[in-house]
């Protein structure tokens, strides 16, 4: 028998959220139910309310806005998790499996809606995912049924006959932060621009709010904009809860040790395609030794940064492959392969075999020091760290980093020690006309000016100055022939500082 | 003496509880009244306020699966 022809193919099944605001009254019904519904422990949420009140006296309104996971149809936080334990199921919901959560915290570092938190309880990676475990057995979100207003609705965004297709295509609706590219499926129905805009509501003094306080700590963001805010109605915060930044300065610490031994490699290794006598000990055993060391120094933090350390092996075993993280843990085994087989080659007294491992060292070496640009591209909500010039910065870095840490060992042959300290110099200053070029450029964007702000005059400015000191002072030691060891010792210390000022500061910033 | 049954199933704390009472109000002294609910908080919930309520009283609460073989909740309620 034939089978019925349709005129139009069913089309999969996609699930869409919309929060009228219009018709919201701020309860916390939503954020309750949630916690009950999904146990989600105390400290942390998967939905809650912001307030922000607007205007002034007599003229004024409280604007509320639902704030949780946007179920992006172009998740940046799938993308950047390296083991697909975020992923998307066929119907749109992004979803997470916290057996494979490796917990290195690249999702809450790519969310531009600051929806992901690590459960204290279970260590792994967690946010809204739209009630799954209800939708699969036909049952509303927990948010969705206790709503006494029904300002929140569900459904498939392909039923054109759904309350939720109607509302999407027949009534004006709102995303969050659209620039991000990422293609929300929640869509807010009346949401007040200054609730929308993390930075458009003026953080209120002394970080008291409505009936709680703004906690403050080294990893937390405090919320609104702390100076003059991105909106001219006059926008206060009146309720957030505490939002955290993801990396600490263990990822600080990280993109230092690496540009180290990315560095100390690079550099002996350009010395002698230059010329360098391929015997000598600053190649044979320094280049291998200081940055295998670093190279340990940098897996050990990666792995030390983990909530779940016990399953760093997932990046390699099941790696997904947009990661950076994954794709980066790649590029550093093979370069930790390259430098144990020099050393090996050296220790069994066969300068030539490091010399033909080279042509494999040197890619691996400057992927090493720059693949951390993409990495940190990857963290779509952070402005900052979307630069075009980070690359190029963290190769120049790396050698300035390198040819520091090596400094002390050319020490014992003057013409050597003249090579490498102007080595040193020559990538320092340009590193530091770098950061000049990044503090003083206007920014594209309100949050990216925050941010450069917090860095050069905020919240890191002591790091970020005393990095840029230090270092210029480094490159004046080796230009009026100190020693070494001090020439290296500034150098470190203030590319160290500026890191730690630049990560951070490009995590400084309110998302929600 | 009647038996009610009144189907809250998917919808979450204090939905259950208002709907029971509204129910309850409109019973016989002696009637019963059967809920079936799918949320699991709905256990305490009766227990608290049975506790309290004027007319209702808590007879017996079980745990089963229904049609589609979903976790529910049932609570058996007698009007005061």
């Amino acid at each position: 028998m034939a089978e019925p022809v349709s005129l139009r193919p069913a089309a999969p099944l996609r699930w869409a959220k919309v929060v009228d605001q219009t018709r919201c009254i701020g309860c916390h019904a939503c954020s309750t139910a949630c916690k009950s519904e999904n146990q989600v422990p105390l400290g942390v949420h998967r939905t809650y309310v912001k307030y922000v009140d607007v205007g002034r006296f007599p003229q004024t309104r409280r604007a509320f806005q639902v704030t949780r996971c946007n179920q992006c149809a172009e998740p940046p936080c799938v993308f950047s998790c390296p083991t697909a334990a975020m992923h998307q199921r066929a119907d749109g919901i992004v979803d997470f499996d916290k057996s494979i959560c490796i917990g290195c915290k690249a999702c809450i570092a790519a969310c531009p809606y600051d929806a992901i938190f690590i459960n204290p309880e279970d260590h792994s990676a967690e946010k809204c995912n739209f009630c799954a475990q209800r939708l699969d057995v036909g049952l509303e979100p927990a948010c969705v049924v206790v709503c006494p207003t029904e300002a929140i609705v569900v459904g498939d965004l392909n039923d054109g006959g759904s309350r939720l297709a109607e509302l999407v295509g027949r009534d004006v609706v709102a995303v969050r932060r659209p620039e991000k590219d990422t293609k929300p499926k929640l869509f807010y129905k009346g949401a007040h621009q200054a609730t929308l805009d993390p930075i458009a509501a003026r953080r209120p003094t002394g970080g008291i709010f409505l009936w709680s306080e703004q906690p403050a700590g080294p990893q937390l963001v405090a919320s609104g904009h702390p100076g003059s805010p991105n909106n001219a109605a006059s926008a206060m915060l009146a309720y957030d809860v505490a939002h955290r930044a993801p990396w600490d300065y263990r990822v600080s610490l990280y993109t230092w040790t690496k540009g180290i031994a990315a560095g100390a490699y690079l550099v002996p290794a350009l010395l002698v395609l230059t010329g360098l006598d391929p015997t000598s000990p600053l190649w044979l055993w320094a280049a291998p030794v200081v940055a295998g060391v670093a190279l340990s120094a940098t897996v050990g933090l990666l792995i030390g940064d983990l909530t779940h350390p016990a399953r760093f092996y997932l990046v390699l075993t099941r790696p997904q492959w947009r990661s950076w993280l994954a794709r980066g843990g790649v590029i550093l085994s093979l370069y930790g392969v390259v430098l144990a087989g020099h050393f090996l080659a050296a220790l069994a007294g066969r300068p030539d075999w490091p010399q033909a491992l080279l042509w494999a060292g040197l890619p691996l070496a400057v992927l090493s020091a720059v693949y951390t640009a993409w990495l940190f591209a990857q963290a779509k909500a952070r402005d900052l760290w979307q630069s075009p010039l980070l690359p190029p910065q963290l190769l120049v870095q790396a050698l300035a980093s390198g040819a520091a840490a090596l400094l002390p060992i050319a020490a014992s042959s003057p013409v050597l020690l003249r090579l490498v300290e102007g080595l040193a110099a020559a990538a320092t200053s340009v590193h530091l006309l770098l950061i000049a070029g990044e503090a003083t450029i206007a920014h594209a964007t309100a949050h990216a000016r925050l941010a450069a702000h917090e860095m050069t005059s905020g919240r890191y400015r002591w790091y970020f100055r005393s990095g840029v000191l230090l270092q210029g002072a480094g490159v004046l030691a080796a230009l009026t022939g100190s020693p070494a060891a001090l020439v290296a010792v500034l150098m470190l210390a203030g590319i160290l500082a500026y890191e730690h000022a630049f990560v951070q500061a490009g995590q400084a910033v309110p998302l929600a | 003496m009647a038996l009610r049954k009144l189907d809250v199933r998917g919808s979450k704390c204090p939905i259950p509880i208002v709907k029971a009472k509204k129910e309850i109000d409109a019973m016989a002294p002696g009637d019963q009244l059967e809920v079936t609910s799918t949320d699991a908080g709905s256990v305490p919930d009766f227990q608290g306020w049975t506790r309290t309520a004027k007319h209702a009283l808590l007879k017996e609460q079980h745990t089963g699966k229904d049609e589609t073989g979903r976790e529910v909740y049932i609570h058996l309620l007698e009007r005061k």
